[in-house]
């Protein structure tokens, strides 16, 4: 048999060469299509539930006047769901609920969990299209409140940037509460004025199925100015929250009363729109770098205005240490309102907060004012935001995107949109507008990238600060 | 006395030799049986004293003699018993027979020296008379002559030493005269073949001796329509043969040695019957059908000769049998009509033997001895502790039979219930698993193991026809020594295993349909071992053993198509295409053959079974296996699942391709033919793998190993070539002498470096597998389905498994993000380890949808959703055997866990190891539950198995009762014989979402499943292969020729 041996030989190496020179390599993980956390999602869709927890003190703690969790049906339908009420000392009390659309069901749970001090309530929506907030006042007048929605997620990291324990007048406790059946186990670093503080009784600290835990930073770390906490679930996952409460007669003579959930993200990009320029009050940023690496950091102040530039505060923060930047009036006085970007300029993931509280020299009878606001990283295109309470909102919408001008359309049910007030905006790359919104209604907003949008309200019992809730599967990570 | 039967032209030679006989006293009776009635002037002729006989008709030999013996007295007006006139010897002499001139006159000197009643000839074939053709004859027990000489054989005197016969040679023989009046002449009813066998042994019984003349010679001339030549119209050997046997046993013996031969004889005829069926030998079957009535009818001439024998009896049977040497194998001679010519060394069995023990011996079975015994080393834990339950290779059932009945039944528990069978091979391995002693993880064990020494073996039997043991032992050694099976066999990949082990034989089965050199006469000689065969016996051997491959895994199709695209693109390349039209032929045809013993698969496939549920889930993410990887055939280091290291060293990989380059750089003629087809089934394999690799390929994907297979097989086809003209100078004309020397070393070096991550990977007697599995490390999990006849609240607790597919337990269906999930019932065993139809598995889609949901965040109730099929736990899995030991690592997304975390109502379980993150679910409910109608409450059922598809339901409550079984429509409900009527899901007084039947408490009732359908297929398919069989063992007994014989 009479065999060529070119051709195959030619055909061959061609086959080799050609996978060599044409194969690509491994491509990076696809996108698993999971979405980035938000603090709170509402899901607009009866195929999709909501689970929302929320946190606090009840009556029974000393300083608490009062503590409502609202239920909101935004559903065209009635609305079935169960809630939960977890006390402290291990009580526990489950209840239906059916909600008609456009209904509020108010819920105070003290009464189920008597003697309990802290009660963690769950809302399960298995139909979602319901907002689930809450409101918490202080006891006396000047003591302040808190208003803001609950929170949709657990997560087995959570950052608390800041808290106070400094003496007198400052009371601080963080709150663990673990809304499943399996137990928790968290890993707790402070990190107070001395610097890092972790102790063994801290590490595998156990929080039982369906309990929540206190964790009393005033006792704990004691007389320190600022309190920045890591908790890192080792097993399960939990909702953590910080509650704050300052009387006034603190070094610093401010007065009033913050819980706020802590960050379930770290980002290398966070956002803290709508930080107050009003006299009287003084803001912060407090940082906390939770990771080992040490990293290069700007905290960028974009004024609403976009021809004013200030400059960025740069700071070198290390591993596993948090700084204050005080927004003082020497740099940012007249340049109104802004809001506050916190880069770091080598990727390292960090958390944030916005502290903003009554000035001791500021005006007399004006409201109690301590507000913390978490930072971010993430935007949503779709927002609703519940308007309740005694006193006007203020609407803050950033675009935190660099690059793309957002186009927002605002708009209300349960009361009329504002007159005079546009209901659509072109917000700037980095830029933001406020819009007031009245005291009562559901806002909805609706963007054409992901903005962050934040409800300012003030009023005659008190000052807060707080996230709107973002429209389920909505969020996204800003443009760079 | 010469019976002529229209004789050639030869007869002139036969009267010639009778004319020239030198003995003294020589009377010719020529009987002429023939119609054309030329014979009285031809022997006038030549001998002119010749008396002639015209007979009307044809009556046999026998029969001719016996009346031209009487026309002739009569015609003479002799009395048969007058001394004077009547012959002392009658020569009985077929027509094709020229007698040498002293041929007479020796035998009946022999005759009178040796005093014997028949005499017979040397008889020798053909002109020159070099060969035997007639010594005479055995008879064995039951009748059946047996040749002394085998065909061919040559005429050394070897013979003349032993000249006592039980039957001389048929074509001429001396009876004494007053003998052959005294046993009553021929048979008549002998017509042909067997009359001279009777004859003689009729003379045996009355005393005469019988014996051959080896100095008188007769030469074979003519046609030769006597002796075995026979091919008259309706005068088979096969026809006649049985006939006379049964007739001369009955004659000649004794009543009762007649009833015990006869009895046996019947027993012959039943196995023979079913032989010749099964062989395709129909002729053969008429022949012993038809030899009793042949014989009932001619019972009264049976019954004269018995009296006449009993006259002249003188020697009782035994002293007949012991007079000569009685043949063995007669039992198979009367079944098959066939036995073995020797049972010496020349049998053709011990050849084989011989030629089997010299293949071992040499370089060829010295390496595959070599390969077992480091293989055998390797494995040694595995033998002795059991394969680890790592991916596919989990337990078998507590019942191996359940392996049948799934098959059977067409319904398998895994999947909440699902009716897609796994592969037919199943079957076979629970049989065998039934039937072997021992425990059956060692029997699974030894099955998984041997897909390395069958693969070797098949390659051994695919290179056999390249070359010498040199060859076949780089062959071995290549294919043994890729790291792919061992990468199969850490990964617990099943699929892979199979088709390493079955594709080599469908190779060979290929290459001999093409018919080139060196596996048939196209373009050379064919090579050794290589059998030719007809078209359609290549055909339906290809489909059957393709049909065998896919019995084991459907999945062989894939490899087996690059392997005919490698030899036709290679062909094609290599400037010989010669048999490409034949191999298309045998390829086509035996696909069809293989569609016809699958064809319930086939109809499945017909009928919208996906293909996806054929291969199961695999994750490939694109470029991760690489080039450098992929020419290693090194999957261990390129996989989604990340493990502990690969079996093969990364740079001594390359070496693999070493030996088999040298097939395209030094070869020539067939052999760089051969090496080219053998490179380009190796670049098909390349290719699919290459194409899968880059994300090219929407379709179901099949794991790399399993693609690579073609890849391995190819090079060692390669190795084979380049060995085998390593020890030709005409291969390397271009080579100095001395240079030559230099490639046998750099092959040896580069084998070597093959083997060695082999050997270095046997030490640790696992071959890379894990000390431990899943199930050790999950006691609670690990509770076997409830076995036949033993109780459960409510059936068995189903497991949900999350994770990469391949380190999965149980196969799973896709989940997506290369994450699959996959539902048992308990512990998965080997029901397990098959896809099936996603869509009539309504179970897992809901708790697949389930997981969707609660991955997606739109759920916090995932526990009622999968509770509603039974589920009690979830099992995250994230490493294929429990840590601290080796394994495959496959991290999940961190979404998983934290998903499931924030489910309200399944309880995390702790402490367990962090190979699992399991997940208990307190919403479950039973499999089995009577539903209250106030409360909605379920209340478990008391289940009992009474058999695979079958159990016993006792309610405890009053309510409607619901089963999660699926498929729905497939499981009846009846209580004493009598079907209640099903209510559909949502009925008033039924369940919400499952279809249900009223019942009490305290009701005991039958749930059985309804597998008539996939029985009635499996029937079919039994059928079908029966037929195919039937069909091969009919083609290949039409093509056996001298030519299909194996050469040495």
């Amino acid at each position: 048999m009479n065999a060529v041996r070119a051709p195959a030989v030619v055909v061959l190496v061609a086959m080799a060469v050609g996978a060599a020179v044409f194969g690509t390599g491994p491509t990076s993980t696809p996108d698993t299509g999971v979405l980035p956390p938000l603090h709170a999602g509402v899901s607009l869709t009866a195929e999709s539930g909501d689970l929302w927890f929320c946190v606090g003190p009840t009556v029974a703690l000393d300083g608490v006047d009062e503590r409502v969790v609202t239920l909101t049906s935004i559903s065209d339908e009635a609305t079935d769901g169960w809630v939960t009420v977890i006390g402290n000392l291990g009580s526990e009390v489950e209840r239906a609920f059916r909600l008609e659309p456009g209904a509020r069901l108010e819920i105070r749970p003290g009464p189920f969990v008597p003697r309990a001090t802290f009660a963690g309530v769950t809302v399960e929506v298995p139909g979602g299209r319901v907002l689930v907030d809450q409101r918490l006042a202080g006891q006396g007048s000047g003591v302040g409140v808190e208003v803001g929605p609950c929170g949709t997620i657990t997560s087995d990291v959570w950052q608390v940037p800041w808290a106070t324990t400094a003496q007198p007048g400052n009371r601080a406790m963080l709150l663990l509460y673990n809304p499943f059946r399996a137990p928790a186990i968290a890993d707790l670093r402070f990190i107070g004025d001395l610097g890092r503080r972790e102790t063994l009784d801290r590490q595998g600290v156990v929080v039982a199925g369906r309990s929540i835990s206190v964790f009393d930073l005033s006792e704990r770390i004691p007389d320190s100015s600022v309190v920045s906490a890591t908790v890192d679930v080792r097993v399960g996952q939990v909702v953590a929250a910080r509650l704050q409460i300052a009387d006034g007669s603190g070094p610093d003579g401010s007065s009033g009363l913050a819980l706020t959930l802590g960050a379930p993200e770290v980002s290398p990009r966070l956002f803290l729109p709508g930080v107050p320029s009003a006299a009287g009050l003084g803001s912060s940023v407090v940082v906390l770098n939770p990771g080992d690496e040490t990293t290069e950091l700007e905290v960028l102040v974009r004024p609403a205005a976009t021809e004013v530039f200030v400059e960025p505060y740069r700071i070198t923060l290390r591993g596993r240490q948090r700084e204050v930047v005080d927004l003082g009036p020497d740099r940012l006085d007249g340049i109104g309102p802004y809001s506050v970007e916190v880069r770091s300029l080598d990727g390292v993931p960090l958390a944030a907060s916005l502290v903003t509280r009554q000035v001791a020299d500021g005006q007399e009878g004006g409201p109690a004012g301590l507000s913390v606001l978490p930072a971010v990283g993430v935007g949503a295109t779709g927002w609703r935001i519940r308007l309740q309470g005694r006193a006007d909102a203020t609407l803050v919408i950033a675009n935190p995107g660099a690059t793309t001008i957002a186009t927002v359309s605002l708009s209300t049910t349960g009361a009329e949109w504002p007159a005079g007030v546009p209901d659509r905006f072109e917000i700037d790359p980095a830029g933001q507008i406020q819009v007031p919104v009245g005291a009562d209604g559901l806002v909805l907003v609706s963007a054409s990238v992901p903005v962050v949008v934040v409800v300012r309200r003030s009023g005659p019992d008190g000052r807060t600060t707080a996230l709107g809730v973002a429209v389920a599967g909505s969020q996204a990570r800003p443009a760079p | 006395v010469l019976v002529a039967h229209d004789p050639g032209e030869w007869f002139d030679d036969v009267l010639a030799g009778l004319a020239a006989q030198d003995h003294r006293q020589v009377h010719v009776l020529v009987v002429d049986a023939g119609r054309r009635r030329q014979v009285a002037a031809r022997v006038a002729d030549v001998l002119p004293d010749a008396e002639v006989v015209s007979l009307d008709d044809s009556p046999g030999f026998g029969a001719a003699v016996n009346l031209a013996l009487a026309e002739s007295a009569a015609r003479r007006g002799d009395s048969a018993t007058g001394p004077h006139m009547l012959p002392r010897f009658h020569l009985f002499l077929h027509d094709d027979v020229v007698l040498d001139g002293t041929a007479v006159r020796r035998m009946v000197e022999r005759a009178v020296a040796a005093n014997a009643g028949i005499v017979g000839p040397k008889v020798l074939a053909g002109g020159e008379g070099r060969l035997l053709d007639d010594m005479g004859s055995a008879v064995d027990r039951y009748g059946s002559p047996v040749p002394r000489i085998d065909a061919g054989e040559a005429d050394q005197g070897q013979y003349d030493g032993h000249p006592d016969v039980f039957a001389v040679a048929e074509a001429a023989m001396l009876v004494r005269a007053d003998l052959f009046a005294a046993v009553g002449g021929f048979d008549p009813e002998i017509r042909f073949l067997d009359g001279h066998v009777d004859l003689c042994w009729r003379a045996r019984l009355a005393g005469a001796a019988v014996t051959t003349a080896p100095t008188a010679v007769g030469r074979r001339v003519g046609g030769g329509d006597a002796g075995t030549g026979v091919r008259r119209r309706g005068a088979h050997p096969a026809i006649l043969r049985p006939r006379h046997r049964l007739r001369m046993s009955l004659a000649n013996q004794t009543a009762g040695r007649a009833v015990v031969v006869t009895a046996e004889l019947a027993v012959t005829t039943v196995l023979g019957v079913a032989y010749g069926l099964l062989a395709g030998r129909f002729r053969h079957v008429w022949g012993l059908l038809s030899a009793w009535p042949w014989n009932l009818r001619r019972r009264a001439g049976l019954r004269t000769r018995r009296q006449v024998m009993a006259l002249h009896r003188r020697v009782d049977d035994p002293s007949v049998a012991a007079g000569t040497h009685r043949p063995h194998h007669a039992f198979r001679r009367a079944v098959t009509g066939r036995a073995p010519h020797g049972t010496g060394p020349e049998a053709p069995g011990q050849v084989r033997f011989h030629h089997l023990w010299g293949a071992l011996l040499g370089p060829g079975g010295t390496a595959l001895m070599v390969s077992a015994a480091v293989l055998g080393f390797g494995a040694r834990h595995l033998v002795t502790r059991g394969l680890p339950a790592v991916g596919r290779f989990q337990a078998l059932p507590a019942d191996p039979l359940d392996l049948v009945r799934a098959w059977w039944q067409g319904w398998r528990p895994t999947g909440t219930g699902v009716a897609t069978p796994g592969p037919d091979g199943l079957a076979l391995l629970g049989v065998l698993a039934s039937l072997l002693p021992g425990s059956d993880h060692l029997v699974w064990t030894a099955v998984v193991l041997a897909a390395l020494p069958v693969g070797a073996l098949g390659v051994w039997r695919l290179v056999r026809p390249v070359g010498g043991g040199r060859s076949r032992a780089a062959a071995v050694l290549v294919y043994l020594a890729v790291p792919l099976p061992y990468d199969a066999l850490r990964e617990g990949r099943l699929a892979p295993l199979a088709v390493y082990a079955t594709l080599p034989w469908i190779a060979h089965r290929l290459a001999v349909a093409q018919g080139v050199a060196p596996y048939g006469h196209r373009g050379g000689d064919p090579g050794p071992g290589t059998r030719i065969r007809n078209l359609g016996s290549d055909i339906a051997l290809t489909g059957l053993v393709t049909a065998a491959a896919i019995a084991v895994s459907p999945t062989v199709v894939v490899p087996a198509l690059v392997v005919l695209a490698g030899l036709v693109v290679g062909s094609a390349l290599a400037g010989s295409p010669a048999g490409l039209g034949r191999l298309g032929a045998v390829a086509a045809g035996g696909a069809a053959v293989a569609a016809v013993v699958h064809l319930p698969l086939v109809l499945d496939l017909l009928g919208g079974r996906p293909l996806e549920s054929l291969a199961g889930p695999t994750t490939w993410s694109t470029g991760s296996l690489g080039y450098s990887a992929m020419f290693r055939l090194d999957t261990g280091a390129g996989s989604l699942a990340t493990g502990p290291g690969t079996f093969g060293i990364d740079r001594i990989g390359w070496a693999v391709l070493v030996v088999p380059v040298l097939a395209l750089l030094t070869t020539s003629g067939w052999r760089l033919a051969l090496g080219i087809r053998a490179w380009f089934v190796t670049a098909g394999g390349f290719a699919s793998v290459w194409i899968v690799d880059q994300g090219w390929s929407h379709g179901p994907v099949l794991p790399a190993e399993l693609l690579l297979v073609p890849v391995a097989l190819g090079l060692a086809w390669a190795a084979a070539a380049a060995v085998a003209a390593m020890g030709t100078t005409i291969a390397t004309p271009r080579l100095r002498p001395g240079r030559r020397s230099v490639v046998p070393a750099i092959a040896a070096l580069s084998l070597a470096l093959t083997v060695l991550p082999v050997v270095v990977g046997s030490l640790d007697g696992r071959l890379g597998m894990p000390d431990a599995d899943l199930p050790s490390a999950l006691p609670f999990l690990a509770e076997p389905r409830t076995a036949v006849g033993n109780s459960t609240r409510g059936g068995d607790d189903r497991v949900v498994w999350v994770g990469e597919p391949s380190i999965l337990p149980a196969v799973g269906v896709p989940l997506g993000d290369g994450v699959a999930l996959a539902v048992t019932d308990g512990r998965p065993d080997l029901l397990d380890q098959w896809p099936y139809r996603l869509d009539r598995a309504p179970g897992v889609e809901e708790i697949r949808a389930g997981l969707s949901e609660a991955l997606a965040g739109h759920t916090n109730r995932l526990g009622a959703a999968l509770g509603a099929w039974g589920v009690g736990h979830v099992v995250l899995v994230e490493r294929s055997a429990p840590a601290p030991h080796e394994a495959v690592e496959a991290p999940l997304p961190a979404n998983y866990a934290a998903a499931l975390t924030r489910q309200l109502d399944l309880v995390r379980i702790e402490g367990l190891n962090r190979a699992v993150t399991i997940f208990s679910n307190i919403a479950r409910r039973p499999v089995h539950a009577v539903v209250r109608d106030r409360t909605g409450r379920h209340v478990p059922a008391v289940v009992t198995p009474l058999a695979y598809d079958r159990l016993e339901i006792l309610t405890g409550a009053d309510g409607a009762l619901r089963w999660t079984v699926g498929p729905a429509e497939s499981w009846s409900f009846s209580i004493d014989g009598v079907h209640p009527p099903i209510m559909a899901a949502g009925a008033t007084g039924g369940v919400v979402d499952r279809p249900s039947v009223r019942v009490a408490s305290g009701t005991t009732g039958l749930l059985v499943h309804d597998g008539r359908v996939a029985r009635s297929r499996r029937l079919l398919q039994v059928m079908a292969l029966c037929s195919v069989l039937l069909l091969a063992s009919w083609v290949r007994t039409e093509g056996d020729t001298d030519e299909g014989r194996d050469r040495p």
